[in-house]
């Protein structure tokens, strides 16, 4: 039940992300300026705004489960959480501007965790019991592990202590409502960050040799277009990879709450709308017009997973993709966005955060 | 000393550098630009020197072990940790070789894998680290403990420690922070466990602990034979690099098999992933996010201030095709080639190289000085040390964005690998 009421609201997130991109496409070649433009009105934006207004509901939601540990408290938190994990799929590869700023999303989402910072640094969290986290902005002086979706999830889900009235859970609510409270303000200071005058969307929209950024609309394009890169790779390596190589380890995301599918169906289709968004298909010369077929059945691919070796319901294809086949073609999609289309709209990619160890 | 002055003065005063380079003959105005193999060539000879000098100190760290084994007291374990410390100074500086070359990064794991779950290696405080950890199932394997070493359904005979073995502990089960070799598994034998976590002090591994008449911690023979090991085949890596970039060596012909643009991409995509994927994502912003000290790259010693600081000296030294090692080496680089045809790019980068410098330096000093060390910086509520640090990643990133630029304006490519390519599909679980 929980699981469907989840996937309801993925796709009741995508539809509103779809509506968000319905313009028709240009059939020339869209500029750089006009790919950045389109980015951000179209995609960046609302998805940061649904962020923020996902994470809104947070504090109030915790209160309810602590003041009354009542089952509909609970099950209202579950779907709050899972609302916000929804909206924030849509955003964890924009990984540049406000969400980079002073490391906002790894407060947001410390994910993934392969070493165990978020249960250890909880553990000593909880043992301190230092009141003093009540008092605001006392929690973003901690650890990125222990303030945000992540350390939020694993208090929800402790069956040993739940969260509710009484002492023994008090500490822990003190705790999870200071997180949900941090992830709201978070959110809030990402889209401000965003749509404030002279903020981020000014900045790539006005790119020039005084911008201390982007000194052409080149390299606003280039950003929006390694966000695609690194959202590919990350959906490659870090949600289907682990399932198919044991030699990597990595728990999947929000196991917890059980969204590691919606999570896998939110980031291919928020990267398939980005993808559509920025139209680099524009620039392909007509002996390369090929490569959109080829696009189209990887995203048929994709979208016919359900991100565990499974067939995502209502798909195109009517059988599930092996999860080797997932892979490959997200690696091969994202090889093709760095390495052909990019060139093909003459732009030139350079680094990432995924580079390096 | 007089290298880093020297370093500090050429990054700090690039109006003044820019007029040598005119002086000197390779500026726009009077010569063509630097061509491909000549760029490439004092590339070469770059990391064959800065490797050579690498190698050089690694050779005095050695000497400096069998010292302190031949008669391990405070004064020998001192000067042993000094000689490490000064092995660090021209490795960091290598750095920016790695990710670009193939042969340098199918290599490195064995030299500076980081971070690690020293554990594997010997005793450990279990109050502070723990005794399990669920991702690793040779945690605390203790092989100086241990002659026997499970591993998966393999047993690892470790009755006689030697290169042979302690290579073996490398990505053991798959698990990256197992980790048997290389700096900072010398560091570990050398300093012990910081256990001051985010307060001022290092490690404090007693001299004792290799001290076969007066053995603190037991099995000090074997430690001895651990520590020497290491120091050792520390010495044997080098020296292969070393060998790798002479003339017709690996790394030297992997270069030149590779068309021009591909050659002179190989340059800046090292210095641009070092720059952001690795220095100031992996090494310093995860650290200061996490407010854990078991996050700064040199945990045991404390001196993970200079070893940010060199990396970001060699690859200055990498863009400038300039090194004032004990071999100095000088010549057609990848800067002047963007002066010549890119020159508000190649500022670029120079600005942006001197403000991770100026960033990196402040850190140094004010570490160096006693003041704060690294891990004091990374604890939270210590706002000035975030900062410190966090100004240091910010100019990184921003040096990234401007080596990007200097790609674009050479209509270089940096490749975009796709994800690391699953290698042998019959070792792959079967899908669901």
């Amino acid at each position: 039940m929980m699981v469907r009421k989840v996937m309801i609201a993925v796709l009741a997130f995508l539809a509103f992300a779809a509506e968000a991109v319905s313009a028709d496409l240009p059939p020339e070649p869209l500029s750089h300026a006009g790919m950045v433009k389109a980015a951000i009105e179209q995609y960046i934006i609302p998805h940061i705004d649904a962020l923020k207004a996902a994470t809104a509901p947070l504090p109030d939601a915790v209160d309810n489960v602590c003041k009354t540990g009542s089952p509909e408290a609970e099950k209202a938190l579950q779907e709050h959480f899972d609302k916000a994990v929804i909206a924030y799929a849509g955003v964890d590869f924009l990984r540049f501007g406000p969400m980079l700023e002073n490391g906002r999303r790894e407060q947001i989402s410390f994910w993934p965790d392969p070493r165990g910072f978020v249960a250890r640094q909880m553990r000593l969290l909880l043992l301190n019991k230092d009141d003093t986290i009540a008092q605001p902005g006392a929690i973003r002086k901690q650890s990125a592990a222990v303030q945000g979706l992540p350390a939020l999830e694993a208090l929800m889900h402790d069956k040993n202590v739940p969260l509710g009235p009484g002492d023994a859970a008090h500490y822990r609510c003190l705790v999870a409502h200071a997180i949900a409270i941090n992830v709201a303000s978070l959110a809030t200071e990402v889209a401000d960050g965003w749509e404030k005058p002279d903020g981020w969307a000014d900045k790539m929209l006005h790119p020039g040799p005084s911008n201390d950024t982007y000194k052409s609309n080149s390299e606003a394009a280039v950003e929006v277009v390694k966000a695609l890169i690194v959202g590919l790779g990350l959906t490659a390596d870090l949600q289907v990879k682990p399932q198919i190589d044991a030699k990597v380890r990595l728990t999947p995301p929000y196991d917890k709450s059980g969204l590691q599918k919606a999570y896998y169906a939110t980031s291919v289709a928020s990267l398939h709308q980005l993808y559509d968004v920025l139209n680099l298909e524009s620039w392909l010369p007509p002996d390369r017009l090929w490569m959109k077929d080829w696009v189209v059945g990887t995203w048929r691919t994709l979208e016919s997973s359900d991100g565990v070796g499974g067939h995502m319901p209502h798909a195109k294809r009517e059988d599930a993709p092996t999860l080797r086949e997932v892979f490959d073609r997200t690696n091969g999609l994202r090889n093709m966005v760095a390495n052909r289309l990019s060139v093909a709209a003459k732009l030139t990619v350079g680094f990432n955060e995924l580079d390096g160890d | 000393m007089s290298k880093k002055s020297g370093l500090w003065t050429y990054a700090t005063q690039l109006a003044a550098v820019s007029g040598a380079v005119l002086a000197l003959g390779w500026g726009p105005a009077f010569a063509a630009p630097p061509a491909t193999k000549d760029i490439m060539k004092n590339y070469g000879d770059l990391a064959e020197a800065m490797y050579g000098d690498a190698l050089a100190k690694a050779k005095d760290l050695d000497k400096s072990i069998d010292a302190f084994l031949a008669a391990p007291n405070a004064e020998t374990l001192a000067a042993a940790r000094t000689a490490w410390k000064a092995s660090r100074v021209p490795y960091m500086q290598t750095e920016g070789f790695r990710f670009g070359n193939q042969v340098v990064d199918d290599w490195e794991g064995e030299v500076n894998s980081w971070p690690l779950d020293e554990g594997l290696i010997d005793y450990v405080d279990e109050a502070s680290y723990g005794d399990t950890k669920e991702e690793n199932p040779l945690y605390t394997a203790n092989v100086i403990a241990n002659k026997k070493i499970r591993l998966g359904p393999k047993m690892l005979d470790a009755s006689t420690i030697d290169k042979a073995v302690i290579k073996k502990l490398n990505s053991a089960l798959d698990v990256e922070s197992n980790v048997g070799t290389g700096y900072h598994a010398i560091e570990f034998l050398l300093w012990g466990q910081d256990l001051h976590g985010t307060g001022p002090g290092a490690g404090e591994r007693p001299a004792s602990d290799y001290d076969l008449k007066n053995c603190t911690h037991g099995n000090c023979d074997r430690r001895r034979d651990y520590l020497k090991a290491a120091s050792g085949l520390l010495v044997d890596d080098l020296a292969e690099m070393v060998d790798d970039w002479k003339t017709d060596g690996k790394a030297r012909k992997a270069l030149v098999e590779q068309n021009d643009s591909a050659q002179l991409s190989t340059i800046l995509t090292g210095l641009g992933s070092l720059s952001y994927g690795e220095l100031a994502g992996e090494r310093m912003k995860l650290g200061v996010l996490l407010h854990d000290p078991e996050e700064e790259h040199d945990c045991f010693s404390d001196n993970t201030q200079n070893s940010h600081y060199y990396d970001q000296v060699g690859m200055m030294e990498i863009w400038n095709g300039k090194y004032d090692g004990s071999t100095p080496v000088s010549g057609p680089s990848i800067a002047e080639l963007a002066r010549d045809k890119a020159p508000d790019a190649a500022k670029r980068v120079d600005d942006a190289m001197a403000v991770t410098l100026e960033k990196m330096k402040a850190i140094k000093t004010k570490a160096d000085s006693g003041e704060m060390a690294y891990d004091q910086m990374l604890a939270a509520g210590n706002e000035t040390g975030n900062k410190m640090i966090l100004d240091a990643v910010d100019a990184l990133v921003s040096q990234a964005r401007a080596i990007e630029a200097v790609v674009a304006a050479l209509n270089l490519k940096v490749k975009i690998e796709g994800s690391d390519s699953l290698d042998d599909p019959g070792k792959i679980a079967k899908a669901k």
